[in-house]
């Protein structure tokens, strides 16, 4: 009986990949962008019916839109760094393997708290510049404190009570929603839902316009982007943090304090959330909303885990994406599509492109020689192949 | 490496000369542009009642569509200055649709002067001056008294038939928020019912949501279950309360849409604002170089702004000649909505109040608006800035 036992054998099994030279996976990326792109361009096509590089054409105007008066797309660079920003932010935790899902609301109570301090202290801040510069200050320590707490709270929770960290900041980001939601009304005295854009007069704990409204905060978020790169790089912190994602168990064995580890990870996390949420409320919007991050906290989870890592490819693959958004946003509203249906569309399509190009270009298919089926499929070619030669 | 760098920023220097090339536009009626920027997308009753008032005037206009650029699921943040200001490089006159909008609307009018921004439910064009800045909104509380007229009409008959004694004659209000935009319709809704039905009452519950299906219909239920209510209204956006009251068996007024298809049994009619005639109005004065004196639109019945859907088939006998005879005197000023006679607050009638119409986000109420015996909605601006809480309406915060 034994004897007969056969032993099943997979079709194919999946192999790390290992040989590819890096210019050759540069390549296959970029092929597989544009390939997509331009197949993603034959469905607009379809759905639009008018002329196919005119709809490029639009998609390309939009993306680089470039305001009155200036020379450079500030709103692509800006939405670009924002995408950076956000998943520079969850970086850390990622390496670690602690899936932070809640950048969103980290940065929400970030921005909510600048706003607060914003709010209530523009008659202090109008006395002089000295004063502004101290309500700025007073604004980003708020945002950076806020952020810190709501980004620590999973992480506790996680290292003493073994809770789940994705549901639990999932969470996290509906609570700091509806407090946005809460505090805004409460600001508006309920008579309306939000006070709308905070100090629009006296401009009172507004971020300071050089060359750009947005050329500071891009210029921070680049900083930002660099000290991460070394933190997780070259500082024995960072080390740690890769030997706890890579094995918790051995980070124990080698004497590691894995909670605080874990702790003091969020903590930098929640840093960065608060320096993003202060860019909201002082430079960019100057007001809040529970929209106000739209889905950047869980975009940025598939920019940072495609781009393995690296600030250089998340860099580029966030350009791609905040340009693909401005693009097709454009494209929908030049013709009147009325909604945004077709963009999430592109913006999908191009994600499942980066993904499964991302996936042979860290692992190869190898089929299995001893597998019935591929005996078979073999054996069928061969065949045919030989009778083709016959009947020539 | 470095060549592919090159091409690179080859191709993104073409790009934006593209870009530069393409901005401007002309004043003629085949290069005029508009813009339409809408918080939500078609799928949202609100947003789309903005949409296809858009494509009635391009039509009325005899405008191409593809001279409309039409933006959607902009958000009440930056989003909306960024879309605003990049419309008005190529659109000649650019509308935003939500109240939250305005800061941004404003912000991009400041810096784009030669185009203009209108703005619909908005309060600081007139406080603000500019000279491309505009506020519009219609006298809907006229539509919410028609609305209310059939509503009472259906009361009376209820007690007529003996189905309901008078006291029992209570009506239900599902309400977003309790400012005043919502307290102006359900205020003049009452009014209108107790024309007909003078021992009405009503009921207020708020869902803290403008689109909120569950809330909706769970506040409908409530007023209906535990509250007593023999009829429903709502300002509100979902079909949540017209569809708990046609599984209840309830009358149900509609508003921004008729749900007639939906609710057949328990639909009586619904009343919602036009923007046709107002974005006529705007497009039309830009393009012939007018200027526009009032900051604010204030759409009417008179203009076309203000409308009410068919009447559904439940409602009682008589109540089109009531309404023809109302609509009448609306239009020739007989009738106030807000008649001072007809309300009293605190047991008192109301010969002065002040209310928030210049919004300087103070909340501080400046304008005296009742003279001549009736409160002045609409009339200072185009939003509404009626906040009285009248007798006669409980409002239920639990």
């Amino acid at each position: 009986m034994v004897e007969d036992r056969k032993v099943r054998t997979p079709l194919f099994s999946i192999v790390k990949r290992d040989d590819l030279p890096k210019y050759k996976a540069i390549i296959i990326r970029i092929a597989t962008f544009i390939a997509t792109f331009f197949f993603a361009m034959l469905i607009c096509f379809f759905v639009i019916k008018e002329n196919y590089f005119e709809i490029i054409g639009t998609l390309f105007k939009g993306a680089t839109v470039v305001s009155k008066g200036k020379i450079l797309p500030w709103r692509l660079l800006m939405d670009t760094a924002l995408l950076l920003a956000f998943a520079i932010a969850i970086v850390a935790p990622f390496k670690m393997k602690y899936w932070n899902m809640g950048a969103n609301g980290q940065v929400l109570v970030g921005a909510l708290a600048a706003i607060v301090v914003m709010f209530f202290m523009e008659d202090f801040a109008v006395k002089s510049t000295f004063n502004n510069v101290i309500v700025i200050i007073l604004m980003l320590l708020a945002s950076i404190l806020a952020s810190v707490i709501w980004a620590v709270i999973p992480a506790i929770f996680k290292v003493f009570f073994k809770t789940n960290e994705t549901l639990f900041t999932l969470m996290m980001n509906y609570v700091a929603s509806g407090l946005v939601g809460y505090v805004n009304y409460v600001l508006a005295q309920g008579k309306k839902e939000s006070p709308g854009i905070v100090n629009a007069d006296s401009q009172a704990g507004w971020f300071p316009v050089i060359v750009d409204k947005y050329f500071l905060p891009i210029i921070i978020i680049l900083l930002i982007t660099v000290v991460i790169y070394f933190y997780i790089k070259k500082t024995k912190h960072g080390y740690e943090i890769s030997v706890v994602g890579d094995s918790i168990n051995t980070a124990k064995y080698v004497g590691m304090n894995t909670k605080k580890i874990i702790i003091r990870t969020l903590i930098v996390s929640g840093i960065i959330c608060g320096i993003i949420g202060f860019i909201y409320s002082s430079a960019i919007n100057h007001s809040i909303d529970p929209n106000t991050c739209g889905s950047l906290g869980f975009t940025a989870v598939l920019v940072a885990w495609l781009s393995n890592f690296s600030p250089i490819i998340i860099a580029g693959i966030s350009f791609v994406l905040s340009f693909l958004t401005l693009g097709t946003s454009k494209v929908s509203s030049t013709y009147r599509l009325g909604n945004n249906d077709l963009s999430n569309v592109i913006i999908g399509l191009i994600f499942f492109a980066i993904l499964i190009c991302e996936f042979f270009i860290r692992f190869k298919l190898k089929f299995n020689q001893e597998n019935n089926m591929y005996k078979a499929i073999k054996k069928l070619f061969s065949k045919k192949r030989k009778g083709g030669v016959e009947e020539c | 490496m470095k060549k592919l760098f090159n091409v690179l920023v080859l191709v993104l220097v073409a790009v934006f000369a593209v870009n530069l090339t393409a901005c401007g536009g002309g004043k003629d009626k085949e290069s005029f542009k508009i813009g339409l920027i809408c918080l939500h997308d078609e799928s949202s009753t609100y947003d789309k009642n903005f949409i296809d008032s858009m494509y009635r005037a391009l039509e009325e206009l005899r405008l191409e569509e593809s001279q409309l650029e039409l933006v959607t699921g902009i958000g009440e943040n930056e989003q909306c200055y960024q879309k605003a200001s990049e419309l008005a490089q190529t659109c000649d006159i650019v509308f935003a649709d939500s109240f939250g909008h305005e800061d941004y609307m404003i912000q991009a009018a400041m810096e784009n002067e030669d185009v203009w921004f209108c703005h619909s439910t908005g309060t600081k064009a007139h406080t603000k001056n500019l000279n491309n800045y505009f506020n519009a909104f219609a006298s809907i509380y006229q539509g919410r008294y028609l609305a209310g007229i059939v509503a009472g009409m259906k009361l009376q008959e209820m007690i007529d038939n003996e189905e309901i004694t008078a006291e029992e004659a209570i009506m239900g209000y599902v309400g977003a928020f309790p400012y005043a935009e919502v307290v102006s319709g359900y205020t003049s809704f009452y009014l209108g019912a107790k024309s007909v039905c003078p021992s009405v009452t009503m009921k207020v519950r708020y869902t803290t949501s403008w689109y909120d299906y569950d809330k909706e219909k769970a506040a409908a239920e409530a007023l209906v279950q535990t509250d007593n209510c023999v009829l429903i209204s709502q300002h509100a956006d979902s079909y949540g309360a017209p569809e708990a009251c046609e599984t209840l068996g309830v009358p149900n007024v509609a508003y921004n849409g008729s749900t007639a298809s939906k609710c057949p049994n328990t639909y009586l009619v619904a009343s919602k604002i036009d923007w046709t005639p107002y974005y006529v109005e705007m497009i039309k004065a830009k393009m012939d170089g007018k200027t526009v004196s009032s900051k604010d639109y204030t759409g009417t019945l008179t203009t076309g702004s203000v409308k009410l859907d068919a009447l559904g088939q439940n409602v009682a006998a008589g109540t089109q000649e009531a309404l023809d005879a109302a609509i009448e005197g609306l239009k020739n000023g007989t009738i106030h909505v807000f008649d001072t006679n007809n309300f009293t607050v605190g047991g008192q009638k109301l010969s002065s109040y002040l209310a928030d119409v210049d919004d300087f986000g103070d909340f501080e109420k400046e304008t005296e608006v009742i003279s001549g015996g009736y409160f002045h909605e609409s009339e200072y601006r185009s939003a509404p800035y009626f906040d009285i809480r009248i007798d006669g309406i409980t409002e239920i915060n639990e």
